[in-house]
Protein backbone atom coordinates (compact mmCIF):
# COMPACT_ATOMS: atom_id res chain seq x y z
CA UNK A 1 0.00 0.00 0.00
CA UNK A 2 1.43 3.40 -0.86
CA UNK A 3 0.83 6.46 1.15
CA UNK A 4 -1.61 7.80 -1.21
CA UNK A 5 -4.14 5.28 -0.96
CA UNK A 6 -3.92 5.00 3.01
CA UNK A 7 -4.79 8.85 3.11
CA UNK A 8 -7.82 7.84 0.69
CA UNK A 9 -8.87 5.24 3.20
CA UNK A 10 -8.55 7.11 5.88
CA UNK A 11 -10.47 10.30 4.50
CA UNK A 12 -13.42 7.95 3.95
CA UNK A 13 -13.15 6.29 7.47
CA UNK A 14 -13.64 10.29 8.51
CA UNK A 15 -16.66 10.69 5.61
CA UNK A 16 -18.32 7.66 7.11
CA UNK A 17 -17.56 9.08 10.79
CA UNK A 18 -19.59 12.35 9.93
CA UNK A 19 -21.99 10.96 8.14
CA UNK A 20 -22.83 8.62 10.82
CA UNK A 21 -22.93 11.27 13.10
CA UNK A 22 -25.20 13.56 10.87
CA UNK A 23 -27.95 10.33 10.15
CA UNK A 24 -27.73 9.98 14.27
CA UNK A 25 -28.49 13.81 15.02
CA UNK A 26 -31.47 13.84 12.44
CA UNK A 27 -32.80 10.06 13.44
CA UNK A 28 -32.79 11.82 17.18
CA UNK A 29 -33.36 15.25 16.75
CA UNK A 30 -35.85 15.86 13.85
CA UNK A 31 -38.61 13.45 14.99
CA UNK A 32 -38.70 15.03 18.43
CA UNK A 33 -38.78 18.80 16.84
CA UNK A 34 -40.57 17.56 13.88
CA UNK A 35 -44.06 16.39 14.10
CA UNK A 36 -44.87 18.30 17.11
CA UNK A 37 -44.20 22.14 16.41
CA UNK A 38 -45.31 24.05 19.14
CA UNK A 39 -48.20 26.04 17.59
CA UNK A 40 -49.85 22.79 16.79
CA UNK A 41 -49.85 22.58 21.15
CA UNK A 42 -51.10 26.21 21.40
CA UNK A 43 -53.76 26.80 18.88
CA UNK A 44 -54.07 23.63 16.27
CA UNK A 45 -54.25 23.93 12.67
CA UNK A 46 -57.04 26.97 12.44
CA UNK A 47 -56.22 29.71 14.87
CA UNK A 48 -59.19 31.67 13.95
CA UNK A 49 -62.14 28.76 13.06
CA UNK A 50 -60.89 27.82 16.82
CA UNK A 51 -61.53 31.62 18.65
CA UNK A 52 -64.86 31.16 16.96
CA UNK A 53 -65.74 27.86 17.76
CA UNK A 54 -65.24 28.37 21.55
CA UNK A 55 -67.50 31.08 21.69
CA UNK A 56 -69.97 29.05 20.30
CA UNK A 57 -69.28 26.35 23.32
CA UNK A 58 -69.52 30.21 25.21
CA UNK A 59 -72.80 30.63 24.31
CA UNK A 60 -73.91 26.96 25.17
CA UNK A 61 -77.43 27.21 27.82
CA UNK A 62 -76.97 26.62 31.43
CA UNK A 63 -78.92 24.38 33.63
CA UNK A 64 -77.86 24.39 36.35
CA UNK A 65 -77.88 28.01 38.42
CA UNK A 66 -76.50 29.73 40.98
CA UNK A 67 -77.85 28.37 43.99
CA UNK A 68 -78.19 31.97 45.49
CA UNK A 69 -81.27 32.55 43.29
CA UNK A 70 -83.25 29.86 45.03
CA UNK A 71 -83.52 32.32 48.12
CA UNK A 72 -85.77 34.51 46.11
CA UNK A 73 -88.59 32.38 46.28
CA UNK A 74 -87.98 29.42 49.39
CA UNK A 75 -86.58 32.01 51.59
CA UNK A 76 -88.13 29.21 54.61
CA UNK A 77 -86.18 26.55 53.66
CA UNK A 78 -83.29 28.88 52.39
CA UNK A 79 -82.69 30.15 55.59
CA UNK A 80 -82.93 26.69 57.71
CA UNK A 81 -80.21 25.22 55.10
CA UNK A 82 -77.95 28.09 55.29
CA UNK A 83 -77.15 27.46 58.83
CA UNK A 84 -77.09 23.46 58.79
CA UNK A 85 -74.59 20.95 58.40
CA UNK A 86 -75.87 20.61 54.92
CA UNK A 87 -74.80 24.14 53.89
CA UNK A 88 -71.70 22.93 51.71
CA UNK A 89 -74.62 20.72 49.23
CA UNK A 90 -75.62 23.12 46.33
CA UNK A 91 -79.96 23.11 46.42
CA UNK A 92 -79.57 21.69 42.71
CA UNK A 93 -77.61 18.81 44.37
CA UNK A 94 -80.52 17.18 45.10
CA UNK A 95 -83.37 18.76 43.92
CA UNK A 96 -81.80 18.62 40.17
CA UNK A 97 -80.75 21.17 37.51
CA UNK A 98 -83.06 24.62 38.36
CA UNK A 99 -83.10 26.66 35.25
CA UNK A 100 -86.09 24.94 33.54
CA UNK A 101 -87.97 25.33 36.91
CA UNK A 102 -86.80 29.32 36.95
CA UNK A 103 -87.85 29.94 33.21
CA UNK A 104 -90.94 27.85 32.66
CA UNK A 105 -92.00 26.62 35.98
CA UNK A 106 -91.03 23.32 35.73
CA UNK A 107 -91.59 21.05 39.04
CA UNK A 108 -88.46 19.61 40.53
CA UNK A 109 -89.09 15.97 41.56
CA UNK A 110 -86.92 15.30 44.35
CA UNK A 111 -86.43 11.98 45.42
CA UNK A 112 -86.46 11.37 49.44
CA UNK A 113 -86.09 7.35 49.64
CA UNK A 114 -83.29 5.52 51.74
CA UNK A 115 -81.75 4.73 48.63
CA UNK A 116 -81.51 8.58 47.76
CA UNK A 117 -80.13 9.38 50.89
CA UNK A 118 -77.88 6.47 50.98
CA UNK A 119 -76.34 7.25 48.32
CA UNK A 120 -74.05 9.82 50.64
CA UNK A 121 -74.92 8.42 53.94
CA UNK A 122 -74.61 4.85 53.15
CA UNK A 123 -71.85 2.77 54.69
CA UNK A 124 -69.09 1.98 52.91
CA UNK A 125 -65.30 1.10 53.68
CA UNK A 126 -64.34 3.53 50.99
CA UNK A 127 -65.74 6.96 52.24
CA UNK A 128 -63.76 9.20 54.49
CA UNK A 129 -63.55 7.85 58.46
CA UNK A 130 -65.01 11.19 59.84
CA UNK A 131 -67.96 11.19 57.16
CA UNK A 132 -71.15 10.48 58.54
CA UNK A 133 -72.79 6.99 57.47
CA UNK A 134 -75.00 4.61 58.72
CA UNK A 135 -75.87 0.49 58.37
CA UNK A 136 -79.01 0.90 56.30
CA UNK A 137 -80.15 -2.62 56.59
CA UNK A 138 -79.59 -2.30 60.52
CA UNK A 139 -80.99 1.69 61.26
CA UNK A 140 -84.24 2.80 61.03
CA UNK A 141 -86.51 0.01 60.79
CA UNK A 142 -86.62 0.74 56.63
CA UNK A 143 -88.57 4.20 57.51
CA UNK A 144 -87.93 7.39 55.17
CA UNK A 145 -85.11 8.69 56.41
CA UNK A 146 -86.65 12.36 56.67
CA UNK A 147 -89.41 11.34 58.90
CA UNK A 148 -86.87 11.75 61.49
CA UNK A 149 -84.10 13.89 59.98
CA UNK A 150 -84.81 17.06 58.10
CA UNK A 151 -82.66 17.23 55.49
CA UNK A 152 -82.32 20.95 54.94
CA UNK A 153 -80.85 21.18 58.75
CA UNK A 154 -79.98 17.38 59.73
CA UNK A 155 -79.34 16.16 62.71
CA UNK A 156 -77.61 13.23 64.23
CA UNK A 157 -77.78 11.38 67.75
CA UNK A 158 -81.04 10.94 70.22
CA UNK A 159 -83.57 13.29 71.25
CA UNK A 160 -84.06 16.05 71.48
CA UNK A 161 -81.46 16.61 68.46
CA UNK A 162 -83.79 14.14 66.44
CA UNK A 163 -87.23 16.43 66.53
CA UNK A 164 -90.00 13.64 67.63
CA UNK A 165 -92.92 15.37 66.06
CA UNK A 166 -94.17 12.26 64.18
CA UNK A 167 -97.55 11.01 63.33
CA UNK A 168 -99.50 7.99 64.69
CA UNK A 169 -98.51 5.31 66.21
CA UNK A 170 -96.82 3.30 64.15
CA UNK A 171 -93.97 5.67 62.94
CA UNK A 172 -93.02 5.96 66.33
CA UNK A 173 -92.59 1.95 66.80
CA UNK A 174 -90.23 1.80 63.72
CA UNK A 175 -87.92 3.25 66.53
CA UNK A 176 -89.28 2.20 69.88
CA UNK A 177 -91.04 -0.85 69.09
CA UNK A 178 -90.02 -4.35 70.75
CA UNK A 179 -86.44 -5.03 70.27
CA UNK A 180 -85.55 -1.23 69.16
CA UNK A 181 -83.97 1.82 71.06
CA UNK A 182 -85.88 2.33 74.31
CA UNK A 183 -88.37 -0.34 73.21
CA UNK A 184 -92.29 0.29 74.20
CA UNK A 185 -93.11 -1.02 77.65
CA UNK A 186 -94.92 -4.31 77.94
CA UNK A 187 -97.89 -2.08 79.73
CA UNK A 188 -98.84 -0.48 76.53
CA UNK A 189 -99.78 -2.85 75.01
CA UNK A 190 -103.69 -2.00 75.81
CA UNK A 191 -102.99 1.89 74.78
CA UNK A 192 -104.86 2.56 71.66
CA UNK A 193 -103.59 3.36 68.01
CA UNK A 194 -103.90 7.19 68.50
CA UNK A 195 -100.19 9.38 68.69
CA UNK A 196 -97.90 8.78 71.54
CA UNK A 197 -97.50 12.25 71.20
CA UNK A 198 -100.12 12.70 73.55
CA UNK A 199 -98.54 11.60 76.46
CA UNK A 200 -94.77 11.70 75.20
CA UNK A 201 -94.06 15.46 74.91
CA UNK A 202 -91.63 15.96 71.54
CA UNK B 1 -3.16 6.50 12.73
CA UNK B 2 -3.53 3.27 10.56
CA UNK B 3 -6.66 1.94 10.81
CA UNK B 4 -8.82 -0.65 9.09
CA UNK B 5 -12.53 -0.76 8.41
CA UNK B 6 -12.60 -4.33 10.39
CA UNK B 7 -10.45 -3.05 13.51
CA UNK B 8 -12.67 0.49 13.25
CA UNK B 9 -16.16 -1.84 13.92
CA UNK B 10 -13.91 -4.06 16.30
CA UNK B 11 -13.05 -0.98 18.63
CA UNK B 12 -16.36 1.10 18.20
CA UNK B 13 -18.40 -2.34 19.28
CA UNK B 14 -16.07 -3.28 21.95
CA UNK B 15 -16.63 0.52 23.54
CA UNK B 16 -20.11 0.65 22.70
CA UNK B 17 -20.93 -2.77 24.95
CA UNK B 18 -18.61 -1.33 27.68
CA UNK B 19 -20.80 1.75 27.26
CA UNK B 20 -24.35 -0.24 27.75
CA UNK B 21 -22.77 -2.45 30.64
CA UNK B 22 -21.34 0.24 32.85
CA UNK B 23 -24.38 2.28 32.02
CA UNK B 24 -27.16 0.21 32.90
CA UNK B 25 -25.12 -1.26 36.16
CA UNK B 26 -25.33 2.00 37.54
CA UNK B 27 -29.28 2.65 37.63
CA UNK B 28 -28.65 6.51 39.17
CA UNK B 29 -27.24 6.85 35.83
CA UNK B 30 -30.44 6.19 34.28
CA UNK B 31 -32.51 8.25 36.28
CA UNK B 32 -30.18 11.30 35.05
CA UNK B 33 -31.52 10.19 31.12
CA UNK B 34 -35.32 10.13 32.13
CA UNK B 35 -36.37 13.64 32.95
CA UNK B 36 -36.12 14.83 36.84
CA UNK B 37 -38.50 17.79 36.11
CA UNK B 38 -41.38 15.22 36.00
CA UNK B 39 -40.82 14.54 39.67
CA UNK B 40 -40.62 17.91 40.59
CA UNK B 41 -43.57 18.89 39.19
CA UNK B 42 -45.32 16.73 41.43
CA UNK B 43 -45.88 19.78 43.74
CA UNK B 44 -46.35 22.65 41.10
CA UNK B 45 -45.89 25.92 42.50
CA UNK B 46 -49.02 28.33 42.29
CA UNK B 47 -47.49 29.92 39.09
CA UNK B 48 -48.92 30.26 35.59
CA UNK B 49 -48.02 28.12 33.07
CA UNK B 50 -45.49 29.02 30.29
CA UNK B 51 -48.66 30.22 27.93
CA UNK B 52 -50.60 31.62 30.74
CA UNK B 53 -53.17 29.93 32.19
CA UNK B 54 -54.50 30.47 35.22
CA UNK B 55 -57.16 28.16 35.89
CA UNK B 56 -57.07 25.24 37.62
CA UNK B 57 -59.35 22.64 39.26
CA UNK B 58 -58.51 20.58 42.21
CA UNK B 59 -59.85 17.25 43.42
CA UNK B 60 -59.55 16.22 47.10
CA UNK B 61 -59.48 12.38 47.22
CA UNK B 62 -59.97 12.83 51.08
CA UNK B 63 -63.31 14.65 50.71
CA UNK B 64 -64.84 12.35 47.76
CA UNK B 65 -68.02 10.23 49.44
CA UNK B 66 -68.45 8.57 45.52
CA UNK B 67 -71.94 9.96 45.54
CA UNK B 68 -71.41 10.24 41.95
CA UNK B 69 -73.58 13.69 41.86
CA UNK B 70 -70.82 15.17 39.49
CA UNK B 71 -70.99 12.55 36.91
CA UNK B 72 -75.09 12.82 36.82
CA UNK B 73 -75.14 17.22 36.86
CA UNK B 74 -71.88 16.63 33.90
CA UNK B 75 -74.67 14.90 31.95
CA UNK B 76 -77.70 16.74 32.47
CA UNK B 77 -75.54 20.08 32.31
CA UNK B 78 -73.91 19.01 29.01
CA UNK B 79 -76.38 16.92 27.78
CA UNK B 80 -73.96 13.61 27.75
CA UNK B 81 -75.54 10.75 26.57
CA UNK B 82 -76.91 8.94 28.92
CA UNK B 83 -75.58 5.36 29.02
CA UNK B 84 -72.58 4.33 31.42
CA UNK B 85 -70.27 4.46 28.27
CA UNK B 86 -70.16 7.85 27.54
CA UNK B 87 -68.35 10.11 30.39
CA UNK B 88 -67.07 13.48 30.57
CA UNK B 89 -66.29 12.48 34.16
CA UNK B 90 -66.52 9.75 36.24
CA UNK B 91 -65.56 8.20 39.92
CA UNK B 92 -63.61 5.51 40.05
CA UNK B 93 -63.31 3.21 43.61
CA UNK B 94 -59.79 2.20 44.34
CA UNK B 95 -59.30 -0.37 46.86
CA UNK B 96 -56.20 -1.53 48.14
CA UNK B 97 -56.01 -5.03 50.13
CA UNK B 98 -53.31 -5.99 52.70
CA UNK B 99 -52.09 -8.19 50.12
CA UNK B 100 -51.06 -5.13 48.40
CA UNK B 101 -53.49 -5.72 45.17
CA UNK B 102 -55.23 -2.52 43.87
CA UNK B 103 -58.48 -3.13 42.42
CA UNK B 104 -60.07 -0.14 40.65
CA UNK B 105 -63.55 0.15 39.81
CA UNK B 106 -66.07 2.56 38.49
CA UNK B 107 -69.83 0.65 38.05
CA UNK B 108 -71.76 3.19 35.65
CA UNK B 109 -69.06 5.42 35.81
CA UNK B 110 -70.18 6.16 39.44
CA UNK B 111 -73.13 7.91 38.50
CA UNK B 112 -75.73 5.90 40.92
CA UNK B 113 -73.09 5.54 43.94
CA UNK B 114 -71.47 2.55 45.01
CA UNK B 115 -74.13 1.74 47.51
CA UNK B 116 -75.64 -0.96 45.70
CA UNK B 117 -75.14 -4.67 46.71
CA UNK B 118 -74.12 -5.95 43.49
CA UNK B 119 -71.63 -3.33 43.26
CA UNK B 120 -70.19 -4.64 46.97
CA UNK B 121 -70.54 -8.00 47.07
CA UNK B 122 -67.08 -9.28 45.50
CA UNK B 123 -65.84 -6.71 48.44
CA UNK B 124 -67.15 -7.68 51.20
CA UNK B 125 -64.50 -10.86 52.24
CA UNK B 126 -61.49 -8.75 51.52
CA UNK B 127 -59.01 -7.67 53.97
CA UNK B 128 -58.97 -3.79 52.88
CA UNK B 129 -56.11 -2.01 53.62
CA UNK B 130 -57.64 1.72 52.38
CA UNK B 131 -60.26 2.51 49.83
CA UNK B 132 -60.75 5.59 48.54
CA UNK B 133 -62.74 7.50 45.25
CA UNK B 134 -60.45 9.23 42.59
CA UNK B 135 -63.09 11.43 40.69
CA UNK B 136 -61.62 11.67 37.04
CA UNK B 137 -61.96 14.14 34.22
CA UNK B 138 -60.44 15.89 31.12
CA UNK B 139 -56.72 17.37 32.40
CA UNK B 140 -56.36 20.17 30.20
CA UNK B 141 -53.20 19.34 29.74
CA UNK B 142 -50.57 22.35 28.68
CA UNK B 143 -48.86 20.16 26.80
CA UNK B 144 -52.48 18.06 25.12
CA UNK B 145 -51.08 14.86 23.60
CA UNK B 146 -54.79 15.23 22.08
CA UNK B 147 -54.46 18.73 19.97
CA UNK B 148 -51.63 17.74 17.73
CA UNK B 149 -52.66 14.33 16.62
CA UNK B 150 -55.84 15.64 15.29
CA UNK B 151 -55.50 15.39 11.05
CA UNK B 152 -58.03 17.90 10.65
CA UNK B 153 -57.28 20.48 13.64
CA UNK B 154 -60.53 20.07 14.90
CA UNK B 155 -59.59 20.33 18.42
CA UNK B 156 -57.50 22.81 20.05
CA UNK B 157 -56.70 25.18 23.15
CA UNK B 158 -58.03 28.38 23.95
CA UNK B 159 -56.22 31.15 24.93
CA UNK B 160 -57.39 30.18 28.85
CA UNK B 161 -55.88 26.89 28.00
CA UNK B 162 -59.25 24.88 27.87
CA UNK B 163 -59.15 21.93 25.51
CA UNK B 164 -62.45 22.30 23.64
CA UNK B 165 -63.65 20.04 20.06
CA UNK B 166 -64.76 21.80 17.09
CA UNK B 167 -68.12 20.07 16.28
CA UNK B 168 -67.82 21.34 12.73
CA UNK B 169 -64.46 20.13 11.92
CA UNK B 170 -64.26 16.64 14.14
CA UNK B 171 -64.54 13.63 11.64
CA UNK B 172 -64.39 11.54 14.18
CA UNK B 173 -61.53 9.51 13.45
CA UNK B 174 -61.14 8.99 17.15
CA UNK B 175 -56.89 9.36 16.82
CA UNK B 176 -57.47 12.27 19.96
CA UNK B 177 -59.40 9.44 21.92
CA UNK B 178 -56.32 6.92 21.73
CA UNK B 179 -54.01 9.84 22.46
CA UNK B 180 -55.37 10.74 25.84
CA UNK B 181 -53.37 9.20 28.03
CA UNK B 182 -56.31 9.47 30.76
CA UNK B 183 -59.13 8.48 28.78
CA UNK B 184 -61.44 11.47 29.22
CA UNK B 185 -62.57 11.48 25.65
CA UNK B 186 -65.17 9.40 23.60
CA UNK B 187 -67.13 9.60 20.64
CA UNK B 188 -70.67 10.58 20.99
CA UNK B 189 -72.68 7.96 19.04
CA UNK B 190 -75.44 10.40 18.07
CA UNK B 191 -73.11 13.38 16.79
CA UNK B 192 -70.63 10.78 16.00
CA UNK B 193 -67.65 13.94 16.98
CA UNK B 194 -65.58 13.67 19.78
CA UNK B 195 -66.59 14.65 23.15
CA UNK B 196 -64.79 15.64 26.52
CA UNK B 197 -64.95 17.71 29.51
CA UNK B 198 -64.91 21.42 28.53
CA UNK B 199 -64.63 22.64 32.19
CA UNK B 200 -68.21 23.53 31.50
CA UNK B 201 -66.99 26.76 29.55
CA UNK B 202 -70.52 28.07 29.20
CA UNK B 203 -70.32 28.38 32.55
CA UNK B 204 -67.16 29.83 33.64
CA UNK B 205 -66.73 31.92 31.29
CA UNK B 206 -69.77 33.80 32.58
CA UNK B 207 -68.41 33.68 36.24
CA UNK B 208 -70.21 30.20 37.66
CA UNK B 209 -68.46 26.97 38.71
CA UNK B 210 -68.52 24.04 36.62
CA UNK B 211 -71.36 21.95 37.23
CA UNK B 212 -69.67 18.83 38.54
CA UNK B 213 -67.92 21.51 41.08
CA UNK B 214 -71.83 23.34 41.51
CA UNK B 215 -72.84 19.69 42.99
CA UNK B 216 -70.09 18.13 44.87
CA UNK B 217 -71.58 18.06 48.60
CA UNK B 218 -68.30 17.90 50.36
CA UNK B 219 -66.48 20.17 48.67
CA UNK B 220 -63.91 17.37 46.86
CA UNK B 221 -64.21 19.03 43.46
CA UNK B 222 -62.64 23.00 43.15
CA UNK B 223 -62.19 25.24 40.39
CA UNK B 224 -60.58 28.91 40.54
CA UNK B 225 -58.36 30.97 39.37
CA UNK B 226 -54.60 31.44 39.97
CA UNK B 227 -54.37 35.31 39.53
CA UNK B 228 -56.52 35.86 42.76
CA UNK B 229 -54.58 34.45 45.64
CA UNK B 230 -57.62 34.46 47.57
CA UNK B 231 -59.36 32.21 45.45
CA UNK B 232 -59.70 28.63 46.71
CA UNK B 233 -57.52 27.00 44.01
CA UNK B 234 -54.66 29.32 45.08
CA UNK B 235 -54.79 28.41 48.80
CA UNK B 236 -54.90 24.85 48.23
CA UNK B 237 -52.07 24.70 45.97
CA UNK B 238 -50.01 27.07 48.48
CA UNK B 239 -51.14 25.17 51.96
CA UNK B 240 -51.98 21.06 50.39
CA UNK B 241 -49.46 18.77 48.80
CA UNK B 242 -50.84 17.97 45.42
CA UNK B 243 -50.03 16.04 42.74
CA UNK B 244 -51.30 15.60 39.26
CA UNK B 245 -51.52 12.24 37.48
CA UNK B 246 -49.19 10.33 35.36
CA UNK B 247 -46.84 13.28 36.10
CA UNK B 248 -43.85 10.90 34.05
CA UNK B 249 -45.85 11.81 30.95
CA UNK B 250 -45.13 15.39 30.74
CA UNK B 251 -48.18 16.45 29.79
CA UNK B 252 -48.32 19.60 32.73
CA UNK B 253 -51.90 18.60 33.97
CA UNK B 254 -54.06 21.35 35.05
CA UNK B 255 -56.06 19.28 37.45
CA UNK B 256 -54.45 18.74 40.87
CA UNK B 257 -55.51 15.61 43.42
CA UNK B 258 -54.93 16.51 47.20
CA UNK B 259 -54.39 13.16 48.39
CA UNK B 260 -53.02 11.34 46.20
CA UNK B 261 -52.26 8.18 46.49
CA UNK B 262 -49.01 6.45 44.80
CA UNK B 263 -50.43 3.87 42.69
CA UNK B 264 -53.53 5.62 41.19
CA UNK B 265 -52.67 6.31 37.14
Amino acid sequence: MNAETENRKNRHLVRAGALLLAVLVVAFVVPRVMPVPAFLEDYGFYPKRSAENAQEWASLPIKYVDHSICRDCHQDNYGVWEKSRHSTISCESCHGPGQAHLEQGASLEIDTSRESCGVCHAQLPSRPKGFPQVDLAAHGNSAACVSCHNPHAPQIGKSPRIPHRLEGHSQCLLCHGEGGIKPIPSDHRAQGQDTCLSCHKK
Amino acid sequence: MKVSRRQFIKIGGKNLLGAIIIWSAFPSLLQGVSSPEAVRKVSPAPTPTQRGHYWRFIVDIRKCIGCGKCVKACKLENDVPLEPEYNRTWVERYVITENEEILVDSPNAGIDGFTADYMNIKYRNLDIRKSFFVPKLCNHCDKPPCVPVCPVGATYATKEGVILVDRKGCIGCRYCVQACPYGARFLDPRLKVVDKCTWCYHRITKGLPPACVEVCPVGARVFGDLRDPESAVSKIIREETVGILKPEIGCENKVYYVGLEEGVR
